[in-house]
């Protein structure tokens, strides 16, 4: 088996070139005309917004900076734009509860025009009935009706009057009430000329004043009932000519709304508590100037304040006004609070109280999106107390209710207002990362019920000829929407490498174009900062690396311990047991690899391999298994008919942090086989790859990262031409390298080795053919694997010696190692 | 009348000059009181008089106390109640206290010189008697009845006071401007003189209306000579002179302000409910 030659430096960059592309720069390249790839979200997206069915909304899920927002808003725009206009919806009082406002729909922009409406309606009758009820007709009529009051009082009060003075006694005023006593010269008679009076004269007198006083009770007892008389005429009086007034002011009213039937049985009803309430007209006529005042002290009073609180009930409260859409709403919230939602009644601190009534009820984004499209951040609704309940309500539902949430939880139970509910007509696009949407879909019952429509996206394209043309499109577009400099056409294809190696993978392009438009306007700094009225492909290489500096401290500190000595990593010579294996550290969203030393010793044992990681718990399950895997790669080629007498240990040289992953599985293997077959690895190679159980390298991830930290390490000790990296050959269509590991692979002084099995890694690391297995299943002579086979044969050959002489076990296993 | 000059202060009434500069007011606890009280105490303080309060218990109230049949009837619950005497006395002397201290509230707020005292009698005896030394009587329109009739008190003392009568209705006071109506009587004459006195001290704005109808002069003589009252008073440049106009705009003119009257149109009170000064 012939052992992998090194990559060529073609193979480790895919470069972009646009030959296809006549243009200059992207001054010269249309925009976009489409949304780019995202074929799923597209379909998912028009179903989803043309739907309309309850539960059909959507969650658009995918990492940040793919387009969510802007996709989702795009298309929903684009179907409103077709859709009607919502309807306006307003509060009115509800006269015969006024703890429950009405909710009125009304065709676009008459709304506002009934607000108006009414506004004038109570100035109007505020003039017209006090201008009524000065009316000398009025006053007049009014008058009669008070003397007529006073007269029948007086009346029989006087007749009572005059009955007494003809028999001598008059009616006296008494602190409490009325009296009658026996008057002379006009004074009443003191007792005690009343007691020289003859005995007949005494009794006559007290008779006479008996009698009086029942008439007096009489007369006094139909005094309330004169007055609630009095009181009742009045009012027909007042009805007579205030229902005049108003059947001639609310005509023109009943006219203009005759087609709105709930508007038509407001206006009854306002006329009704019109007629009820004049007083309030009245009132509110006498408080003006006192209202004014009041305006000036509280300048902050809202304009349904500044009516009197009697006309206060006439107002109209405009939730929703329409009268500017020309389709159905879109909108976004940006802080999707409960309140911000579903609305809230707001409270007024009057006199030391919290009072409210139904024009402090507030709209939420929930009416003013209504008939329309919300785009919501999930995160931002889940982490806002109460708001995914209120919002889920509301849709399941079908109507917004606003309620506080001390309400909904039923709390309290104060006295506030309940609105009534507004059926609600909506489709919620709610925008989040999948970790979210799968969370909800799981933990959630209702989710899947009310967001029935899910529009997974992207974060990457396939990169072919077509999506590169169409990307550099996009970046034109990027850049005019910036306003960026003129990207070149080199610079165009440094950001199109770039997007590729942002997604590690030298046939796909990134989607999350949020990171590509960063990188482009850091391009158009640099540019800018030299004078220059391009961008060139040199600015973006110089973002790229300005970019890289700001974050590489660690990677920086970690490479100088290593040159140092502190980390013991060799680059050169060879050594048994011992190879360089390569990590990768993630730091947020800067990756960089690491060289690592890896070191196996084997000795006679029961076939057990441990991983010293393992057994301190510094290694994640997928490097454990990764270890089992290659103990058992061992067994099945090695030792499939004598047991695997070998103990062996591997570790992590100088890992303190733990380990996971099983890219170093493949690693692991060589320095184990080396250590078995006494035969020393190339420390130039550094090695990546995870092994399978047929000794197949199988792919990692951060392959670019890891080539470059050992490349980085080399050069800095200066490059010999032995160096290299050994990676998995599936990992080559991942390789988007550094252009110094490029030029130095061109030059021949790095390698990056294509390896598909071990028996070719073990070959290029110790430069003995590995060996394959004869008819009779022999390894030939002078191969590893014949190495290895031998040694564990001895090993198997001992450990049945010490089986049969248990005593000396201990002792003999201890020497091997 | 020249109100102005000081007269040393004296209990002895003096039936034909009766000069004493202090003003009389009756007082019953009743909110038109209250107001008179308010009234007089300006008017006191305006013209540097001393102000007299006097209740009158009314001896009508004890003697009914005292008769077998001596019962009230609630003029609200029209129930029948038995009149006790000592409560009655009772009801008086709390009266009493709470008028002294209405008095004392009132006057504190002024310059004012006062005294207050009670007397029992017949009510329109007492006051006309106590008027005999004041030049100036204040009263309510009426008593505990809220009404805008003249109470029969009032009607009384208007029939047979011969000083000055300052009558008030519930919120009244003594407001400005004054008006006064000329009809060239000798009661007229002092009306103006009194009124043109007032407006001296005060400035609050005068008219007089003249009114010549029912009168021997003819309207041009009452005009003259209503303008040389006024001027002789200095106060040709600020007080006017209206004449030739019916009584019905001068009732209707007079809105916010204080009718000054001569004695014989006193019938007038009973179309006008305003602040009003009788000058018999």
């Amino acid at each position: 088996m012939a052992s992998p030659r090194p990559l060529a430096s073609q193979a480790l960059y895919t470069a972009c070139h646009l030959d296809h592309m006549q243009f200059d720069t992207t001054d010269d390249v249309k925009d976009l005309d489409h949304f780019l790839g995202q074929a799923r979200v597209l379909k998912a997206l028009d179903l989803g917004v043309s739907i309309k069915r309850k539960g059909y909304n959507i969650f658009a899920l995918g990492p940040s900076g793919v387009g969510k927002h802007t996709l989702a808003r795009g298309l929903a725009e684009e179907q409103a734009a077709q859709e009607p206009p919502p309807s306006d919806w307003v509060y009115v009082n509800n006269f015969a509860q006024p703890s429950k406002p009405r909710a009125l729909r009304l065709p676009p922009g008459t709304g506002v025009q009934l607000k108006q409406d009414m506004e004038q309606l109570i100035e109007e009758l505020r003039t017209s009935l006090s201008a009524a009820f000065e009316s000398e007709e009025y006053q007049t009529r009014r008058r009669a009706l008070e003397a007529e009051f006073h007269e029948q009082q007086q009346e029989s009060f006087k007749g009572l009057q005059e009955k007494a003075k003809e028999k001598g006694l008059a009616l006296l005023r008494t602190p409490g009430g009325l009296a009658f006593a026996p008057l002379r010269e006009g004074e009443v008679l003191p007792p005690e000329e009343f007691q020289k009076l003859p005995q007949e004269e005494q009794t006559r007198l007290e008779a006479e004043v008996d009698s009086l006083q029942q008439e007096l009770q009489a007369v006094l007892l139909k005094v309330p009932r004169w007055e609630r008389d009095f009181r009742a005429r009045l009012r027909e009086l007042q009805q007579e000519v205030s229902g005049f007034v108003l059947a001639d002011v609310m005509e023109e009213l009943y006219a203009k709304y005759k087609d709105l039937a709930n508007v038509t049985d407001y206006l009854h009803a306002v006329q009704d508590e019109v007629s009820q309430n004049l007083g309030g007209f009245m009132e509110a006529d006498e408080e003006k100037p006192g209202a004014d005042a009041q305006e000036a002290s509280a300048p902050v009073l809202p304009d349904g304040l500044k009516v009197a609180p009697a006309l206060r009930r006439y107002l109209v409260n405009v939730l929703v006004d329409a009268s500017h859409a020309t389709g159905a709403p879109v909108l976004y919230e940006s802080n999707p609070t409960y309140l911000n939602l579903v609305g809230r009644v707001e409270q007024m601190a009057m006199m030391g109280a919290l009072v409210t009534d139904f024009t402090l009820i507030k709209p939420g984004v929930l009416h003013q999106a209504n008939g329309g499209y919300l785009i919501l951040d999930a995160l931002k609704v889940l982490t806002s107390p109460y708001a995914w309940e209120g919002l889920k309500r509301a849709l399941q539902f079908g109507e917004i209710r606003i309620e506080s949430p001390v309400q909904m939880m039923s709390l309290t139970s104060t006295v506030s207002l309940e609105p009534e509910p507004i059926p609600l007509d909506i489709k919620v696009i709610l925008v989040g990362d999948r970790m979210l949407y799968y969370m909800l879909a799981q933990s959630d019952p209702e989710f899947g019920e009310l967001f029935k429509v899910t529009a997974d996206f992207d974060d990457e394209f396939v990169r072919n000829e077509e999506v590169t043309e169409q990307y550099a499109h996009l970046i034109a577009a990027m850049v005019r929407k910036e306003e960026l400099l003129p990207f070149e056409k080199g610079a165009v294809c440094r950001v199109i490498e770039a997007a590729a190696r942002e997604v590690e993978d030298a046939e796909r392009l990134s989607a999350r174009m949020r990171n590509v438009v960063d990188l482009m306007e850091e391009a158009d700094h640099w540019a800018r900062e030299t004078g220059a009225t391009r961008v060139s492909a040199q600015h973006v290489e110089q973002a790229i690396e300005a970019r890289i500096y700001r974050v590489d401290r660690l990677s920086r500190r970690m490479q100088e311990e290593i040159v140092r000595g502190t980390i013991l990593i060799d680059t050169g010579g060879e050594a048994v047991g011992q190879i360089n294996g390569l990590s990768v550290i993630q730091m947020g969203a800067y990756a960089f690899g690491k060289p690592a030393r890896i070191t196996a010793s084997v000795r006679m044992g029961r076939g057990e391999v441990v991983d010293i990681e393992r057994e301190v718990e510094l290694s994640g399950p997928l490097h454990s298994k990764g270890v089992l895997i290659l103990s058992s790669f061992l067994r099945g080629r090695y030792a499939a008919d004598q047991p695997l007498s070998l103990g062996a240990s591997l570790v992590f040289e100088q890992s303190y942090g733990g380990v996971d992953g099983d890219s170093a599985s493949s690693t692991e293997l060589y320095a184990l086989l080396s250590a078995i077959a006494r035969v020393p690895l190339k420390q130039s190679l550094a090695v990546t790859g995870s092994v399978n159980q047929n000794g197949q390298v199988q792919a990692i991830g951060g392959v670019n990262e890891k080539i470059e930290g050992f490349f980085d390490l080399c050069v800095e000790r200066g490059l010999t031409g032995e160096q290299g990296v050994l990676i998995p050959a599936s990992n080559v269509k991942h390789l988007m390298l550094r252009k110094d590991v490029v030029a130095a692979a061109a030059d021949g002084k790095f390698a990056v080795y294509p390896v598909e099995t071990i028996d070719q890694g073990i070959e290029i690391l110790t430069g003995i053919p590995a060996g394959a297995r004869d008819d009779e299943g022999h390894y030939p002579p002078g191969t590893v694997n014949r190495m290895v086979a031998d040694r564990l044969a001895e090993f198997a050959e001992r450990r049945r010696e010490f089986e049969e002489s248990p005593d000396d076990k201990e002792d003999k296993a201890g020497k091997d190692a | 009348m020249a109100a102005t000059q000081r007269q040393p202060q004296g209990n002895a009434p003096e039936p034909e000059a009766p000069q004493a500069n202090r003003i009389l007011v009756a007082l019953d606890a009743s909110p038109q009181s209250e107001a008179a009280l308010r009234a007089a105490a300006e008017l006191a303080a305006l013209l540097e008089a001393e102000l007299e309060g006097l209740f009158v218990e009314d001896i009508n109230l004890l003697h009914l106390c005292g008769l077998p049949f001596g019962r009230e009837i609630g003029s609200y619950t029209a129930s029948v109640r038995r009149l006790d005497d000592r409560a009655m006395e009772r009801y008086l002397r709390v009266l009493a206290v709470g008028i002294r201290q209405a008095m004392e509230r009132e006057a504190a707020q002024r310059p004012v010189r006062w005294t207050f005292q009670v007397r029992r009698g017949a009510v329109v005896a007492e006051l006309l008697a106590a008027a005999q030394s004041a030049s100036m009587l204040s009263m309510g329109r009426a008593g505990q009845a809220r009404r805008s009739a003249l109470g029969s008190t009032a009607q009384s003392l208007v029939r047979q006071s011969s000083r000055p009568l300052l009558i008030l209705g519930e919120n009244g006071g003594l407001k400005h401007p004054l008006s006064v109506l000329y009809t060239g009587s000798e009661a007229a004459d002092r009306a103006l003189r009194l009124a043109l006195h007032l407006e001296q001290r005060n400035s609050g704005g005068l008219t007089v209306w003249v009114w010549a109808e029912e009168s021997a002069s003819p309207l041009d003589t009452l005009h003259a000579r209503a303008e040389a009252l006024v001027a002789q008073a200095g106060l040709h440049d600020t007080a006017s002179v209206i004449a030739g106009r019916g009584l019905e705009e001068l009732l209707d003119n007079t809105d916010t302000g204080t009718l000054v009257l001569p004695g014989e149109r006193a019938y007038l009170l009973s179309r006008w409910s305003g602040p009003t000064l009788l000058v018999p």
